[in-house]
C-alpha cells in the first residue's frame, strides 16, 4: 500500500517532532529566554528540514496516498492511526513547516511576557496543523482538528491585544459549534462504514442514500464553512485576528483558515457527490458573496489588520467557488491558492506586525510616506500586495486564473460575477500601500522609523522568493496538486453529469456570445492553456 | 419452624460487600480505641481495603454466585462496579486525609463513613430484589448525610447535611411507594419476573388497573434513582449539598455515588429494552436526559462558586450517561461504565485541585481566586486544565473518548436527534469550562477577589468592619497578613474594594507578587492530582485498554 520511503515513518516524525520540542521546553528555565527562544527556531527548521524530502520523493502524477503509515489504535473500534500525503496536502503540510520557524523569527522581540509559554503553544500548535492535515482515519482528524484549537486558543488569548479574551472564547465557541456537529456525522459514518472503518480512502468506496448525505454533508460543511469561513459563518475572524498576536494572525491566515477549504475538498465533495451537486449553487453563491462582501467591507477598514483579515474572507471565497465548480481545473487552483493566500496573507500580516512593533498602531491615518524611511520595507510590502492582488508573475495569480477559467466552465455566470473581487482586491491593497507607504510623512514619530532589520528581513525573503517561484514556474506545484485534485472532485462530477451536460449543451447553444468573451479570459495567458 | 439449610447460604456473591463492611467496622473500631490524633492508621486501613475488596471483586469476574437465592448476585455487572466503587472509596481516602488534617478535624468516621456508604452502593449494584435494593439505597444514603455534615465549624456543612438527608428522605418515600405499587400488583419484589413481564407482553395485556399499578411503579422507582444521581427536575438538593460540604465528601459523591443509580438503571435497561423498544420509561428518562443535560449547562454558565459550577457540571454529565444507558445496546451500556472511570478520574483531580487552592475553612473556592494560577502553580493550572478540558469531551483527553462512546452507542440505536441534542450542550459546556481555564491563564496573577458571604467570616482583630471580606485572604496569609493589609491602604485599593463589595461585583484587586498566596502542596493530595493528570491523558491517547474492560461487564 506504501508507496514510497515506507522504511521511515517520516509522516510521523514530522507530526511529533514539534510535540516533543515542545515538551523538551516546557522543563527549561523560564528566564533563559534566549537559550529556549533558540532552541524553539532551531527545532522549527530542522521540522522544515525533515519536510523537504516529502517535496522531494513525492511522486508526481499519482492521486493515491503517498509516505503513508497506519497502525491500529484503538483495536476494539477499529480506529488508526492513518496518516498519508497526496497532492492535497502535501504543499499545506509544508507550507506549515515553512511558515512556522518564520513566523517564530518574527516573533521574537514583539513576544516580550511568558516566552516559554509562547513557544510551547506555538510548538503544540504545529503538531496540531500537520497531524490534521495528513490524517486519514477521521477519528484522528478529529482529534487533532480539535487539538489544535487549545493552543491556539492560548495564544490569542495570553498575546492578544486588548479585547483578547472575548475574542478567542468566540473563536472557540464558533468552532466548536461546528466541529461538534461534525462529530455527530463521524460518528454516524463510523456506525455504518464496513468494518467501521473511518479512513477516508475507504470512505470513498461507500455508497450513502442520497437522504443520508444531506445530513452528513450538511454536519461537515457548517463546520467547514464557519472555518474557511465562508459568508455568514464568519464573524468570529475578523475579532480572532485583530486580537491575535503577529504569529498567532499568521497561524490563523495562512493555515487554519485552510482546514476548511482542505475540509471541503476532502470530505464533502468525494464523500457526498449526490448532495454536492444539489449544494453547488448554494455554496457557490456563498462564495461569490464573501469574494465581493469580504472585499467591500476590507476597502472601508481603517485598521490595517482588519482589512487584511475581511480580504482573507474574500480570497477564500475563491477557493471555495473553485472547489465547488467541481472542474479539474478550478479544483487544482484552489488548492494552489491555498497555499497562494497562504504566502501572501500570512506575509502580509507579519508586515503588519512589523509596522505594529514600531509604532503599536494598527489604524492607516497614523501613517504615510513610510516608503521614504523605510524603502527597503516598501518594495517588500509591495511585492506582497501585488501577490495577494494577483498580478501576473506572482503566485496569486495562477491560483486565480486556474480558478476563474475552471469555473467559468462549470458555472459561467459564478465566474462572471467573481471576477470583480479581483479588482476589488486591487482597490483596497492599493489604497492601503498610497496610505501607509505613499505621500507626506505627516506624523512625527514616522520619521524616524527604521528599515526593516536583517531579522526581518529574514522572515520576509524567503515568503517573497516562493512568491516568486509559484508565479513563474508553478509547474512543480501544479504537477503534484493536479492528479489529486482531479480524484477529489471525480465522482462529485460525475455524480450529476448527465444534467450538467444537458444544461451545458443549452447554454452553448443560448449563450454562444457570452461563450466566446470566455475564451478571449482564457487566452490571456497562454501558459495556462498549456497547463490544462 | 423451617430449619435452616446452611448449604443453600453462599456468600460468595457478598464477599466483597461484607470485607467492605469489616473494613468500615475495624476502622470504627480502631478509632474508639486510639489515643493519639493521627490518621495515618486509618488512612492505611482505607487504602489496603479498598485494594483488597477491588482485587477480590476483579478475581471474581467470570464467575456468577448468588447468595440468599438470588437475592444478591455477582456478575461481571456488579463486579465492575464494585470496583469502581473501591476506586472512588481509594481516592476519596487519599484526599480526605490531607482535608481532615488541615481543617484539624481528628476524626475517623470520615473513612468508616466512606466504607459504609460504599457497601450500600454494592448492595444496591448487585441486588436482585427491590427491598434489598431498597436497603442499599439507605446504607448508601446515610453515610453520605454524615459525610456532608463532617465539618462541623463550618455552617454551610450543615446546612448541606441537612437538604441533603430531608430531601432524601423524600427520595426514599417515593422509593418505597414504587416498590409498594409494583408488589401490590405483581405479587413479587423480585426483578427477574418484573422485567420479565414487562418485556415479553404480559404487560399489554394486562388491566388498565394493574398497568396504572405498574406505571406509577416504575416512575417512582425512577424519580427516586433520579434524585439520587440529581437528574433535573430533582437536582435541588445537588448545587448546596455539593458547595456546603466538604471537599472529599463532595468528590466522592460527585463521582462514585452515581456508580450504583447507574448500574441498576443498565439492570433495568438491559433486560426489557430489546423486547418493549417504545415503552413510557424510554420515553420518561430520554426527557429527563434532555433537561437534564440542557438546563444543568444553563444553570452552570453563571456560576462563581467553583464547587457549584462543579455540582451543575455532574449534573449535566450524568445527562450525557443517561443517553448510553438510553441507547440501551452493548456500545452504550458499556460507555457507560467508561464515561464513569474517565469521569471519575477527572473529577477526583479537580477537587483535589480545589482543596489545593482553598484555604482552611473552604476559603478561596470562587472561580475568581484562580485567577493567574498558572503564575503561582504552573503543574495545577496545567492540570487543572486538563481535567476540565476532559470534562468538556475535548481530545485528546479521556473524556473525549468517554463521549465518542456513548454517543457512538445512541448513534448505533438510531438516536442521531439525541446525540446532535447532547453534541450541542457539549458545546455550551466548553464555555463555562472556558471560563475557568481563561481565569486562570489570562487572569492578572495578582489579582484576588472580595467576594465572600460575610456571616460566614469570622470578624478580624485587627481590621476595620468594612474590609472583614478581605480577612480571609490575609488571616491565612500568617504574618504576611497584616503586612498585606497595610500595603493595600497604602495604595487605596481597600476603598475600591469595599466599594466593589457593595456593588456586588467581584472586582479585582492588585496584590504584588511576593505576597501571592500560592496553593499548599499537600503531598498525598498532590500525588492524587498527579496521577489523575497521567490517567486522564493516558486513557485519552490509549483508551483500548479501559474499553476492553468495562466490556467485561456484558460478557
Amino acid at each position: 500500500m506504501t508507496l514510497s520511503a515506507s522504511y521511515f515513518p517520516i509522516l510521523s516524525v514530522l507530526i511529533f517532532f514539534p510535540l516533543i520540542t515542545a515538551i523538551i521546553l516546557l522543563f527549561l528555565r523560564g528566564e533563559d529566554e534566549k537559550l529556549i527562544k533558540w532552541s524553539a527556531l532551531v527545532a522549527s527548521l530542522v521540522e522544515f528540514l525533515l519536510s523537504i524530502p516529502l517535496f522531494l520523493g513525492f511522486i508526481k502524477g499519482l492521486s493515491q496516498l503517498q509516505f503513508e503509515e497506519k497502525y491500529a489504535w484503538i483495536p476494539a473500534f477499529n480506529i488508526n492511526y492513518h496518516v498519508g500525503v497526496d497532492g492535497l496536502n502535501l504543499f499545506l503540510i509544508l507550507l506549515t513547516t515553512f511558515l512556522t520557524p518564520l513566523a517564530l523569527l518574527a516573533s521574537f522581540e514583539s513576544i516580550k511576557t511568558r516566552v516559554k509559554e509562547f513557544l510551547v503553544f506555538v510548538l503544540i500548535l504545529e503538531t496540531g496543523i500537520i497531524g490534521f492535515f495528513s490524517s486519514v482515519d477521521l477519528f484522528l482528524f478529529y482529534v487533532f482538528l480539535e487539538g489544535l484549537l487549545i493552543p491556539m486558543y492560548f495564544l490569542i488569548g495570553i498575546w492578544g491585544g486588548e479585547r483578547r479574551v472575548y475574542a478567542t472564547v468566540k473563536f472557540v465557541l464558533f468552532t466548536l459549534v461546528g466541529s461538534l456537529l461534525m462529530l455527530a456525522a463521524i460518528i454516524y459514518l463510523w456506525n455504518v462504514s464496513l468494518g467501521h472503518n473511518l479512513s477516508y480512502t475507504d470512505l470513498y468506496f461507500m455508497k450513502i442514500a442520497p437522504q443520508v448525505q444531506l445530513w452528513l454533508f450538511l454536519g461537515f460543511a457548517l463546520s467547514f464553512a464557519i472555518k474557511v469561513p465562508l459568508f455568514p459563518f464568519h464573524t468570529w475572524l475578523p475579532d480572532a485576528h485583530v486580537e491575535a498576536p503577529t504569529l498567532g494572525s499568521v497561524f490563523l491566515a495562512a493555515l487554519l483558515l485552510k482546514i476548511g477549504a482542505y475540509g471541503f475538498i476532502r470530505i464533502n465533495v468525494p464523500l457526498f457527490p449526490d448532495v454536492t451537486q444539489a449544494f453547488v449553487p448554494i455554496m457557490t453563491v456563498l462564495a461569490v458573496i464573501g469574494i465581493l462582501y469580504g472585499g467591500v467591507v476590507a476597502a472601508v477598514q481603517p485598521d490595517i489588520k482588519k482589512l487584511v483579515a475581511y480580504s482573507s474572507v474574500s480570497h477564500l471565497g475563491f477557493v471555495v467557488l473553485g472547489i465547488f465548480a467541481l472542474n479539474d481545473v478550478a479544483a487544482t487552483g484552489a488548492v494552489l491558492q491555498m497555499i497562494n493566500h497562504g504566502l501572501s496573507t500570512g506575509a502580509l500580516f507579519l508586515i503588519v506586525g512589523m509596522l505594529y512593533d514600531r509604532r503599536h498602531t494598527r489604524f492607516l491615518d497614523q501613517y504615510g510616506g513610510i516608503a521614504r524611511v523605510m524603502p527597503l520595507f516598501y518594495v517588500i510590502f509591495l511585492i506582497v500586495a501585488f501577490s495577494s492582488m494577483g498580478l501576473p508573475g506572482l503566485n496569486g495569480f495562477v491560483g486565480e486564473v486556474l480558478i476563474l477559467i475552471g469555473s467559468y466552465k462549470t458555472l459561467p455566470t459564478m465566474a462572471i460575477l467573481a471576477a470583480p473581487g479581483v479588482l476589488i482586491a486591487a482597490v483596497y491593497l492599493l489604497n492601503t500601500i498610497k496610505k501607509v507607504m505613499h505621500g507626506e510623512i505627516r506624523i512625527k514619530e514616522n520619521e524616524k522609523l527604521r528599515d526593516i532589520s536583517l531579522r526581518e528581513a529574514w522572515v520576509l525573503i524567503p515568503i517573497v522568493l516562493v512568491i516568486f517561484w509559484i508565479g513563474i514556474y508553478p509547474k512543480p506545484f501544479l504537477d503534484r496538486i493536479a492528479p489529486s485534485a482531479r480524484a477529489a472532485i471525480a465522482s462529485a462530477s460525475a455524480a450529476g453529469s448527465i444534467d450538467i451536460r444537458e444544461e451545458l449543451i443549452e447554454t452553448f447553444k443560448s449563450k454562444k456570445a457570452k461563450e466566446t468573451s470566455g475564451q478571449n479570459e482564457e487566452t490571456r495567458d497562454p501558459r495556462e492553456e498549456k497547463l490544462r | 419452624m423451617i430449619p435452616i439449610q446452611w448449604e443453600a447460604i453462599e456468600l460468595t456473591a457478598l464477599a466483597p460487600l461484607l470485607t467492605a463492611l469489616l473494613v468500615a467496622v475495624f476502622i470504627l473500631l480502631w478509632d474508639a480505641a486510639r489515643r493519639s490524633d493521627d490518621l495515618v492508621p486509618h488512612l492505611l486501613i482505607s487504602l489496603v481495603g479498598a485494594v483488597v475488596v477491588a482485587v477480590y471483586s476483579f478475581y471474581l469476574i467470570g464467575t456468577r454466585e448468588e447468595s440468599f437465592q438470588g437475592i444478591v448476585i455477582a456478575d461481571n455487572l456488579s463486579l465492575i462496579a464494585n470496583i469502581l466503587i473501591m476506586a472512588g472509596v481509594f481516592f476519596g481516602a487519599l484526599l480526605g486525609y490531607d482535608y481532615l488534617v488541615r481543617e484539624g478535624i481528628h476524626r475517623g468516621e470520615y473513612f468508616a463513613l466512606l466504607f459504609f456508604s460504599a457497601s450500600g452502593m454494592m448492595v444496591f449494584v448487585s441486588a436482585q430484589e427491590l427491598v434489598a435494593i431498597f436497603l442499599g439505597l439507605e446504607l448508601l444514603s446515610i453515610p453520605l448525610y454524615l459525610l456532608c455534615a463532617s465539618h462541623r465549624r463550618r455552617a454551610e456543612s450543615q446546612e448541606a447535611a441537612i437538604k441533603y438527608f430531608l430531601l432524601g428522605a423524600i427520595t426514599s418515600a417515593f422509593f418505597l411507594l414504587g416498590i409498594a405499587l409494583i408488589y401490590g400488583s405483581m405479587g413479587t419484589t423480585r426483578l427477574q419476573p418484573f422485567l420479565q413481564f414487562l418485556s415479553s407482553g404480559h404487560f399489554l395485556s394486562a388491566t388498565t388497573y394493574e398497568q396504572s399499578f405498574i406505571v406509577t411503579g416504575i416512575t417512582l422507582l425512577i424519580i427516586g434513582l433520579a434524585f439520587k444521581m440529581a437528574v433535573i427536575p430533582f437536582h435541588m438538593w445537588t448545587p448546596d449539598a455539593y458547595e456546603g460540604a466538604p471537599i472529599p465528601a463532595v468528590a466522592f459523591m460527585a463521582s462514585t455515588t452515581k456508580v450504583a443509580p447507574l448500574a441498576l438503571f443498565i439492570r433495568l435497561f438491559r433486560f426489557s429494552q430489546p423486547h418493549i423498544p417504545e415503552s413510557f420509561w424510554l420515553a420518561l428518562v430520554i426527557l429527563l436526559a434532555v433537561l437534564t443535560m440542557t438546563l444543568g449547562n444553563i444553570f452552570a454558565i453563571p456560576q462563581t462558586r467553583i464547587k457549584r459550577l462543579m455540582a451543575y457540571s455532574t449534573i449535566t454529565h450524568v445527562g450525557y450517561i443517561l443517553v448510553g444507558v438510553i441507547a440501551g445496546n452493548r456500545l452504550g451500556l458499556e460507555g457507560v461504565l467508561f464515561y464513569l472511570i474517565t469521569y471519575l478520574i477527572a473529577v477526583m483531580g479537580v477537587f483535589g485541585i480545589i482543596f489545593l487552592v482553598s484555604t482552611p475553612l473552604e476559603g478561596q473556592t470562587s472561580i475568581y481566586d484562580y485567577s493567574g494560577l498558572h503564575k503561582r502553580s504552573p503543574l495545577l493550572a496545567l492540570a487543572m486544565t486538563i481535567f476540565l478540558l476532559s470534562l468538556a469531551g475535548i481530545p485528546p483527553t479521556a473524556g473525549f473518548f468517554a463521549k465518542w462512546y456513548v454517543f457512538a452507542g445512541a448513534m448505533e440505536a438510531k438516536m442521531a436527534p439525541l446525540v446532535v441534542i447532547a453534541l450541542v450542550n457539549s458545546v455550551v459546556s466548553v464555555y463555562y469550562y472556558l471560563k475557568v481555564i481563561t481565569i486562570m491563564y489570562m487572569g492578572q496573577p495578582g489579582q484576588i477577589t472580595v467576594r465572600e458571604k460575610p456571616a460566614l467570616l469570622r470578624s478580624g482583630e485587627d481590621l476595620p468592619e468594612k474590609f472583614v471580606k478581605l480577612r480571609k485572604i490575609i488571616s491565612e496569609a500568617d504574618t504576611r497578613g497584616k503586612k498585606l493589609h497595610e500595603l493595600l491602604l497604602e495604595k487605596g485599593v481597600l476603598v475600591d474594594t469595599a466599594q466593589a463589595v457593595e456593588e456586588g461585583e467581584p472586582e479585582p484587586v492588585e496584590v504584588p507578587d511576593e505576597l501571592l498566596r500560592k496553593p499548599a502542596l499537600h503531598p498525598l493530595t498532590l500525588t492524587l492530582v498527579v496521577l489523575m493528570l497521567i490517567a486522564v491523558l493516558l486513557v485519552g491517547l490509549i483508551p483500548g485498554p479501559v474499553a476492553q474492560f468495562v466490556s467485561i461487564a456484558f460478557q
